[in-house]
């Protein structure tokens, strides 16, 4: 077994954890389980798991909670939902707000299985565009306003001089926030550029 | 008022000069008239005393007479020619003529008689001393004496005249003559002196010794008293007046003088008063004057006198007020007077014309005048005739009031009443004063009249709509099938009498809104009830997938690790005993539902009907009164007991009761009527349910009681299923039947005990 656990389980009984424990033992996964979605936060990293498994239905914060707190806190790994009878719709809100997938009890254990490693792959995927992604933003931040302005202005295929006139500023300044902006952004052209700021969306 | 203030002081003096010269002209009449009495009493006291001297002087001349005869007597006895006879004839003579010579005698010296004529005449004289000593003298000294007045048998007083018959140096004697006194003043008093005076000789002490009187009125003041025969004789001759009556003319004089006088007083006093009242009438009358003056001054009407012509005799300073006019100004005007305006000068011409004419209306002339400054002003001016003192038809006068104000106030006052009248009118409430103890409708708003169709508002009628007793309340018009919120409250009405004030607010809107909305909440509360026991279910079945997503995801691993061949004994051992663990706790999550659900067995103690009945009453109050349910109840079954599940039979009672509440929502609220009897008969109890609701249409009558049948849109279809269940539960029976008059009953029989009552609640007791 892996010392380092992959898969987060988050479930108010007992014997739904341990069963699942045992689920994903028989195929080969350690799975860190936690009685709470509390306990899960407490934890030192939430961000290092590949999936979590949460319960919709807990005592003390909820499933869809617990996730909207860890997307809010940053990166969040690919979530599968177990749902009760009659959860469905809430399990659809939360597919809403970017779960992968949930699972209706009872369930079929292999496919669970199955979904989590999907999910596994899946976030070495998305870990990779997320810190990609963090590292344009704080690039972002780099520039002063000005630089923001002359950015927007020539990504939006203004010439030098359209982008003076409209900032009220002379050619060469603009020439030299253009420099400075494709410097800052660890870019050769504005082309390029262009193509990082797509990933952002 | 004092007579003192009526005179100025001119008038005053004015008024002493009449009085004074009066109390003058009598004064002078009065010493005139002393002073002529004084003068006129002077010349009678004169006249008296010369005729008392000429009196005493005739009468001495008469008795010289007697003396000188008898002087020649005595010279004819001393010659001696005389001898008695001589004497005798020569005594006749002298009686025969004299009769105041009463007798004559001769004397000697010592004073004895020696001849008397008649005889013995002269022995009275003896015993009067006081004549006998001057004829002794006489005789004696041969003087001739005369003896005071003594009293002479038969003659009264009487005087002796003594002359001495000397003869040489001797004297022989005397010869005496008896004098009367009475008959000297009875012959030598002349008739003249007599008629006038009282004429009496007075002797030395004082005594009247004779007296001639012809009158009786002789206490006079006025009297005369001579010596009779010179100084120290001892006789007096007195005349005294008569009184004499004041002659006619003298008295007619006074009379005249006081009647003058008195005459002179009278009209004096008479002027007097006169000028008094005069002055007294002209002071009223100032008064007079000065208060119509003052009252029609202070009048705030306008009065105008104008004669027959219209032109202006008189205006009273509220007129002139009025128009703002100088009474200069408009004394002795013609039409058009310069109040008139200019745009009702025509107006006004025609109204003086009509006045003119005598035509003056009861209620006056509304007119518009205007004020010098051209302000306008409306009056109301009435007219009458003017009459004057003599009854003649002199021209009219017209009183005017300015009713500008008023006019205003009336207006503001009728705009007021409008707004109230709208204000009320226009309120959706019914509003309606009533008098307390006649309940006569005094006053009502158009939503009342409306409301209750009342005919017309001003006729006396009766409220009796509202004749309730409760201050608030709501209350079904049982003719226009209206709900009504009705506010009573007692007040004053504007004559002071006690009225009731009612407000009445159709609520029947929000009443039907408030059971719509009641209806709302129940179906509210139905799908609560509902989605709680969707929710109870949804809980149910997360329980059960707990254990079951358990018992799957072991066995699926067990599964696994079979596959793999990875598994050991112990392991498997342990997922089994997993997996049966969590079997067992589905299995007791079953059977927790199954207990929850359970229905539990009928508990039979012995219970009173009446007491049964009064739990489902007591339920029953909420919806009876929120459905306006009336309740009428025939309990005389209430002391039998019965062995049963009480609260299953209230239960019972109270879901019929319900239903039958139910049953009657579509029926208007006046004829809502729920009836509960309780009654024995043959070993059997029967409650009865019954209302007035539409009733059981024949083909739902043998479906009624079957499992989820219902015509209620929120029904179950359970109630009357699960009576019946009860019911027969209690071997009873619960049948349905049609209701005389209108609406379903349902009546539930249940057997009576065999036991006597008493004795079971006896044992229930103990």
């Amino acid at each position: 077994m892996q010392s380092d656990p992959r898969i987060a389980l988050v479930d108010d009984d007992a014997a739904v954890r341990d069963s699942l424990k045992w689920l994903f033992a028989s195929r080969g996964h350690s799975v860190a389980t936690f009685d709470s979605a509390a306990t899960l936060l407490a934890d030192r990293d939430p961000s290092r798991f590949g999936c979590l498994v949460l319960d919709l239905r807990m005592p003390g914060m909820g499933g869809i909670e617990l996730f909207q707190n860890l997307t809010v806190r940053g990166y969040c790994p690919p979530t599968v939902f177990l749902t009760g009878h009659g959860d469905v719709p809430q399990a659809v809100a939360a597919l809403k707000l970017g779960a992968v997938d949930f699972v209706e009890k009872p369930f079929d254990d292999n496919a669970l299985v199955s979904l989590v490693e999907r999910c596994l792959t899946l976030d070495v995927e998305r870990r990779g565009s997320y810190e990609r992604q963090c590292r344009i933003k704080e690039r972002l931040a780099d520039l002063t306003p000005r630089e923001q302005e002359v950015m927007k202005l020539f990504l939006d295929g203004k010439l030098n001089k359209q982008i003076a006139d409209e900032l009220d500023i002379s050619m060469k300044t603009v020439e030299v926030h253009r420099a400075r902006v494709l410097e800052k952004m660890g870019v050769k052209s504005a082309v390029e550029l262009a193509n990082l700021l797509k990933e952002l969306g | 008022m004092k007579r003192s203030s009526l005179f100025p002081a001119p008038a005053r003096w004015l008024w002493a000069m009449p009085n004074l010269s009066l109390i003058c002209f009598m004064a002078v009449g009065v010493a005139l008239l002393w002073f002529i009495r004084t003068s006129e009493r002077e010349v009678q006291h004169d006249t008296l005393v010369e005729d008392v001297l000429w009196q005493e002087r005739a009468l001495q001349t008469q008795l010289k007479t007697r003396q000188n005869q008898l002087d020649t007597m005595a010279r004819d006895y001393a010659s001696g020619q005389l001898k008695e006879q001589g004497f005798h004839e020569a005594a006749a003579t002298m009686l025969r003529g004299n009769s105041e010579v009463l007798a004559v005698a001769f004397t000697n010296e010592y004073g004895d008689s020696v001849w008397s004529h008649p005889h013995d005449a002269i022995n009275t004289i003896e015993f009067v001393p006081a004549a006998l000593e001057p004829i002794q003298r006489a005789a004696r000294i041969g003087l001739p004496a005369e003896t005071p007045p003594f009293d002479y048998p038969g003659s009264g007083s009487v005087i002796a005249l003594a002359e001495p018959v000397v003869s040489g140096n001797r004297t022989l004697g005397a010869f005496v003559a008896i004098i009367s006194l009475h008959n000297l003043l009875h012959d030598y008093v002349p008739w003249w002196i007599a008629r006038r005076y009282q004429v009496s000789f007075i002797d030395i002490d004082g005594q009247r010794v004779a007296n001639r009187q012809e009158q009786d009125n002789v206490d006079s003041p006025l009297t005369h008293e001579v010596e009779f025969g010179g100084l120290g004789s001892s006789l007096h001759l007195r005349a005294t007046t008569y009184r004499t009556g004041w002659p006619f003319w003298k008295h007619a004089l006074y009379w005249v003088l006081g009647g003058l006088s008195a005459l002179m007083m009278w009209s004096l006093w008479t002027l007097k008063r006169h000028m008094h009242e005069r002055l007294m009438a002209e002071r009223a009358l100032t008064r007079e004057m000065g208060m119509r003056r003052a009252m029609e001054d202070s009048l705030v009407s306008g009065i105008c006198a104008m004669d027959t012509t219209g032109r202006t005799l008189h205006v009273n300073r509220a007129f002139c007020r009025m128009v703002d006019l100088g009474a200069e100004h408009l004394l002795g005007r013609l039409p058009p007077q310069p109040y008139w305006p200019p745009e009702a000068a025509l107006r006004c011409e025609q109204v003086f014309a009509a006045i003119l004419r005598g035509e003056c209306p009861v209620n006056g002339f509304s007119l518009r005048f205007q004020r010098s400054n051209g302000e306008r002003f409306d009056v109301r001016l009435y007219a009458s005739p003017l009459i004057d003192g003599e009854g003649r038809h002199a021209g009219w006068v017209s009183s005017m009031y300015d009713i500008t104000e008023l006019r205003r106030e009336r207006e503001a006052l009728k705009a007021s009443h409008e707004r109230f009248v709208t204000v009320l009118n226009g309120l959706d409430a019914a509003v309606a004063v009533v008098d307390r103890e006649s309940n006569e409708l005094l006053l009502s708003n158009l939503a009342f009249r409306e409301a209750f169709q009342l005919g017309q508002p001003e006729g006396p009628c009766c409220a009796l709509p509202l004749r309730t007793t409760d201050a608030y309340g709501e209350w079904l018009d049982p003719v226009g099938g209206r709900w009504y919120q009705h506010h009573r409250r007692s007040t004053s009405w504007v004559d002071q009498s006690q009225v009731w004030l009612y407000i009445a607010t159709d609520v029947t809107e929000r009443k039907q809104a408030g059971e719509w909305e009641r209806q709302q909440t129940e179906k509210l509360q139905q799908t609560a009830r509902l989605v709680a026991m969707g929710e109870i279910a949804s809980s149910l079945a997360h329980e059960l997938n707990q254990p079951l997503a358990a018992i799957s995801s072991y066995s699926t691993a067990c599964r696994n690790l079979v596959e793999a061949g990875l598994i050991g004994e112990a392991e498997l051992d342990s997922a089994l005993d997993k997996i049966s663990e969590q079997a067992r706790r589905a299995g007791a999550i079953i059977r927790g539902i199954r207990e929850f659900v359970q229905r539990r067995e009928p508990k039979r103690s012995a219970c009173r009907v009446g007491d049964m009945v009064d739990t489902a009453l007591a339920l029953l109050t909420a919806p009876l009164n929120r459905n306006y349910v009336c309740l009428i109840t025939q309990r005389e079954a209430d002391e039998v007991v019965l062995d049963a599940d009480r609260v299953m039979l209230e239960q019972v009672l109270f879901n019929l009761c319900k239903n039958a509440i139910e049953a009657m929502a579509d029926i208007p609220p006046g004829r809502r009527e729920l009836t509960l009897e309780t009654r024995c008969r043959e070993g059997w109890l029967d409650i009865i349910v019954s209302d007035r609701g539409p009733g059981i249409a024949p083909d739902h009558l043998e479906k009624l009681f079957m499992p989820f049948f219902t015509t209620k849109a929120e029904g179950m279809g359970m109630g009357l299923n699960i009576c019946r269940t009860i019911v027969e539960h209690h071997q009873g029976r619960l049948r349905v039947e049609a209701n005389e008059g209108g609406g379903s009953r349902f009546v539930v029989s249940l057997p009576l005990m065999k036991k006597t009552l008493t004795e079971k609640v006896e044992t229930h007791a103990v």
